[in-house]
């Protein structure tokens, strides 16, 4: 089964789509870790690692998105898990898409994203990560 | 669940439906007008509480405003007021919302960010220069440190020779919905209720005229309630806090007439007007039969209506315009005191200023240009509004009566139980949505991202706000003197531990200099912190 961890980077408290996402996850056959909010980078690496996931995700609308993603990505490199899919979700300028992306994001799906375009995400990780998962 | 109507089992909102899923008939009668309410002013105020209405004046316009330093702030403030605003709301950034100051890795790139950052006395005299204090009410979207900036506020009217007496204003102060909805909680749920009740023992005695707690529906709407289970949740919640003061010994009728509400305008009219006039009768009908009241200001529903953020779109953004206009109207014919329309800019970033004044001058063109001032309560008599209306109460009145009977709002937060059918909502919402079933105009499902971002100007967070700031605490905090803000902060620590109220406390810490993370790390070692689970 495929593992997710959803992460909440900061302080920022809106958790009405990361919730919603983690349900629709869950139905979709996915194992959801969902961290809670305000978490600092160095808590969702550590959770990542215990929790050895096959993707994280984050969520943010406060603004921060760059910055917090930037150390996410950092962390988990340092940890290891630089190979995992990052997505990135929340409030995210069209100009900050391709900025995350270049930094390492694999895949931004800002607020109004079609919840079935994520889970068709989720199913080409599955079968890149082949028949065990 | 069949206390309140879901969006699950409904077709077209707009047709069949109200936006919370009431059922709507093609034509209404006068045989639907079971229980036509009494003229506006006389109880239990479904039309209002003045027999003019807005005749004399409007309702409060105030637009929510902050970011950078308390500097550019007060540039903002004082830019709306000479605009015609006629109240503030200062929006605070997320680390002074948390109890954190801005030199706290916590905070980092979240400085100045959403809001102004207020780490210490200087900060709010700095947003409040040249604002007369004692003339002018402001409003702070404040909970988990609302003691903290309520006292930062009273000692800037001290220091300027203001009377606290006139200071007229409000402090949101309601953790109870940071647990279900919004998240910025510091300590566990008791230890917040009773720092609440502290802040309204306290406006009580000391504050006329401040508003000690907004109690609201609106964050719990943004979370995914439909508009009316979130009026059902706030006034469980408000139940909760009366509770908590009145097992203080104090009178309901005492602090009841400066609690104060926020819940908001939303896309479809009729309901709003008809959520308007119900949470104005539930509300007297819940003070003089649960709590005796016997003073008709205690029975008063006053509300900010917060507006729909939530219905602003990322797509042809110019839009927008339309939907505040007919926001801002159903929240003037609902009868609201207080009035914040969301801006066009809203689905991209904070907005700028002009998108600011363009949503100021939507409430001016509603209130100047619209006609809705001729008469109180205007929908009044209309079979569809009257009978929407008593479905409203209702249905309100069964979710109180549900969550009281069954353990009180309190156990329903801790249990998770609120947040629960909260986001089963949230999600009946995105499912509708999905498949086409919820219709938002120019959100047509090939519409992706922020395309409508390029036609328009958007805020961009200038970076090096936050280190200007963190430099400004620095001096602040090497300039002051260090053993009376140790003294200080050791009385608010023993006070918060005696359960003596700490308002007074905070009130002295903050003239001494203490800073916002130093005064909440002292609450915070006697209530310890709290994180609650994902809740799902």
């Amino acid at each position: 089964m495929l593992r997710v961890l959803l992460a909440k980077p900061g302080l920022d408290g809106h958790d009405k789509g990361i919730k919603v996402l983690a349900s629709m996850l869950r139905d979709h056959g996915c194992e959801v870790i969902y961290t809670g909010l305000h978490q600092t980078p160095e808590m969702i690496a550590t959770a990542a690692v215990q929790e050895d996931v096959d993707v994280v995700g984050l969520s943010m609308l406060s603004g921060a998105h760059v910055e917090l993603t930037r150390d996410v990505l950092g962390l988990l490199e340092q940890v290891g898990l630089g190979a995992r899919p990052v997505i990135v979700g929340g409030n995210i300028p069209d100009g900050d898409v391709q900025v995350l992306e270049g930094m390492g994001v694999t895949a931004v799906f800002g607020s109004g994203t079609p919840y079935a375009e994520i889970l068709a995400w989720i199913d080409g990780v599955r079968r890149s990560t082949g028949p065990a998962a | 669940m069949s206390t309140w109507t879901s969006r699950s089992d409904i077709e077209t909102f707009g047709v069949t439906h109200t936006e919370s899923g009431i059922p709507v008939r093609p034509s209404y009668s006068e045989a639907d007008v079971v229980d036509p309410p009494p003229p506006p002013g006389q109880y239990p105020f479904t039309r209002g509480y003045r027999p003019d209405g807005y005749r004399q004046r409007p309702w409060t316009f105030r637009q929510y405003a902050g970011f950078g330093s308390g500097r550019e702030t007060n540039e903002r403030l004082r830019y709306l007021v000479e605009k015609g605003q006629t109240g503030l709301s200062v929006a605070l950034d997320l680390p002074t919302q948390m109890g954190l100051d801005s030199d706290d890795p916590r905070a980092n790139y979240e400085v100045g960010r959403l809001g102004v950052a207020v780490d210490c006395l200087a900060d709010m005299e700095s947003i409040y220069e040249g604002i007369p204090i004692e003339r002018i009410s402001s409003s702070f979207t404040i909970n988990g440190t609302a003691p903290v900036i309520l006292a930062y506020y009273v000692a800037m009217a001290d220091r300027r020779g203001v009377p606290r007496e006139s200071l007229s204003g409000t402090v949101q102060n309601d953790l109870l919905k940071e647990f279900v909805a919004r998240g910025a909680y510091l300590y566990p749920p008791a230890d917040s209720v009773r720092l609440t009740t502290d802040v309204i023992e306290y406006c009580m005695v000391h504050l006329p005229r401040f508003n000690p707690i907004s109690i609201a529906a609106a964050h719990m709407r943004s979370a995914g309630a439909t508009p009316v289970m979130s009026d059902g949740f706030m006034f469980a919640n408000a139940i909760a806090y009366c509770e908590a003061i009145t097992s203080r010994g104090i009178a309901f009728d005492d602090f009841a007439p400066q609690l104060s509400f926020l819940t908001s305008s939303y896309k479809d009219v009729f309901e709003t007007v008809a959520r308007f006039r119900a949470c104005r009768k539930v509300w007297a009908t819940i003070a003089k039969d649960r709590f005796r009241a016997s003073d008709e200001r205690a029975m008063r529903f006053r509300v900010h209506s917060g507006g729909d953020i939530d219905a602003m779109t990322s797509a042809e953004p110019i839009n927008n315009v339309a939907r505040m206009a007919l926001n801002a109207f159903a929240a003037a014919a609902g009868g609201v005191q207080s009035l914040q329309v969301p801006c066009y800019d809203e689905a991209f970033e904070i907005p700028t200023q002009d998108a600011i004044l363009n949503a100021l001058r939507v409430q001016h063109i509603v209130a100047h240009e619209s006609g809705v001032r001729y008469t109180a309560d205007p929908f009044a008599g209309s079979y569809f509004v009257e009978a929407l209306t008593d479905q409203v109460v209702a249905q309100i009145m069964a979710i109180v009566e549900e969550v009281t009977s069954t353990g009180g709002a309190v156990q329903w937060i801790t249990d998770g139980r609120m947040q629960a059918a909260i986001a089963e909502e949230a999600r009946v919402w995105e499912e509708r949505v999905a498949d086409g079933r919820e219709v938002r105009v120019g959100m047509d499902g090939t519409h992706k991202g922020m395309a409508g971002q390029a036609t328009m100007a958007v805020h961009h967070a200038d970076p090096a706000v936050a280190e200007a700031q963190v430099k400004r605490l620095r001096v602040h905090r090497e300039g002051r003197d260090q053993s009376m803000v140790s003294a200080r902060l050791a009385d608010l620590r023993s006070a918060a531990a005696d359960a003596t109220n700490v308002m007074e406390h905070l009130v002295d810490c903050a003239k001494a200099g203490a800073t916002t993370g130093e005064m909440c790390g002292e609450l915070t070692a006697v209530f310890g912190g709290f994180n609650a689970a994902g809740g799902i």
